[in-house]
């Protein structure tokens, strides 16, 4: 069983967590695209300390003798989810830049021709 | 037919100048352009201090994305057949006309120029060589082509194939990896015997103890790409 003490520091754990991250976005320090996915574990985690025979269930389930055990085991893979997220997102990101630096490279150089092209006419007038 | 050739220098101050003074004696008809992958040497002063044809990347993309912005410039001005051709001098810049020629005919949409066809020129170190017998290996079990000289950087691609890589090339150690990519989107890919000089001044991009990373890495791109797990840029 979980104790009434866990109970109570998960819950104000996660409280704490929740107002970090919405006082991020109210900051605009966190998109709130990128956001979503630490909500709704914070909520998942809340759930889970309030209604610890949902952790019962789950741990029975999973074969882990200690109830205790199985919540960190969740909170675990949801920071795993969390980091494949991150380099998910990291990867997306890598692939625009590389786009945005070869287009600025092309478009240096026909600004480039262009500047040599005005320069030949005017030598030539 | 007009034809580019993109020549990818990194840190290439000791040959460029050779390599594309080479390039205008030995295959005239071609336009070329120099992508400058941010070089931290003199490579790009010399670019400019000779009038040379250049591109010049603001961050370093390494070769893969060097390429590919070649491609992308080649596809912009309409180019009908675009090589690859390495700024150490390591490639022979007269082969270009047979590397064209296959694609000119319609047959193919990409030809690859292998050292080990005829095996003349340079072969590279006995590991090395090894390395890319089991790249062809890979490359024979998973497409079903038969390419001799998987990690060649010498090679002419079509409009049609061009227009592909601007969307799917793979940036870290590119040559394997596209000639899964194009196979699979169904283009015909073909190798012609070619003789490569070994490098006259600078360092190759690949050392020893990048080859294991390197070989790991290409091997699995190889067989994700045969699983169809991946589906970039669609």
């Amino acid at each position: 069983m979980m104790t009434v003490k866990l109970q109570i520091c998960l819950i104000i754990g996660v409280v704490i967590y929740l107002i970090i991250i919405l006082n991020l976005i109210k900051k605009k320090r966190l998109n709130l695209k990128y956001s979503l996915l630490w909500i709704v574990t914070a909520v998942i985690m809340i759930v889970i300390a309030a209604f610890p025979k949902l952790a019962t269930y789950v741990a029975n389930a999973m074969g882990i003798y200690s109830v205790v055990n199985a919540v960190f085991i969740i909170a675990g893979l949801f920071a795993l989810l969390i980091i494949l997220s991150l380099t998910s997102i990291v990867s997306k990101q890598t692939e625009r830049i590389v786009s945005l630096t070869q287009e600025q490279a092309i478009l240096e150089r026909r600004i480039r021709s262009l500047e040599d092209n005005i320069e030949d006419n005017n030598k030539e007038k | 037919m007009k034809v580019l050739v993109i020549i990818p220098a990194y840190n290439e101050e000791e040959n460029i100048l050779n390599v594309v003074n080479q390039l205008k004696v030995d295959a005239p008809f071609v336009d070329y352009v120099i992508i400058n992958d941010c070089s931290k040497d003199n490579t790009e002063q010399i670019l400019m201090d000779n009038k040379l044809s250049y591109i010049s990347l603001p961050i370093n993309l390494g070769i893969g994305g060097g390429i590919q912005c070649g491609y992308k410039y080649g596809v912009d001005n309409n180019y009908d057949v675009i090589i690859q051709f390495d700024g150490d001098g390591q490639h022979n810049a007269s082969y270009i006309k047979d590397l064209v020629e296959p694609i000119e005919l319609g047959e193919f949409n990409m030809i690859t120029g292998s050292r080990f066809i005829n095996k003349e020129g340079f072969q590279t170190s006995s590991t090395r060589r090894f390395g890319i017998v089991i790249l062809n290996t890979a490359l024979r079990i998973c497409t079903g082509v038969k390419i001799t000289d998987a990690t060649s950087g010498f090679r002419a691609v079509d409009k049609e194939l061009a227009k592909f890589f601007c969307y799917n090339y793979a940036q870290d150690y590119p040559e394997p990896e596209a000639i899964v990519e194009a196979c699979l989107a169904g283009f015909k890919i073909s190798e012609v015997p070619v003789v490569m000089n070994e490098r006259t001044g600078g360092v190759s991009s690949i050392n020893l103890i990048k080859s294991g990373y390197y070989m790991i890495k290409v091997l699995l791109a190889i067989f994700i790409h045969r699983i169809g797990f991946r589906k970039r840029g669609e």
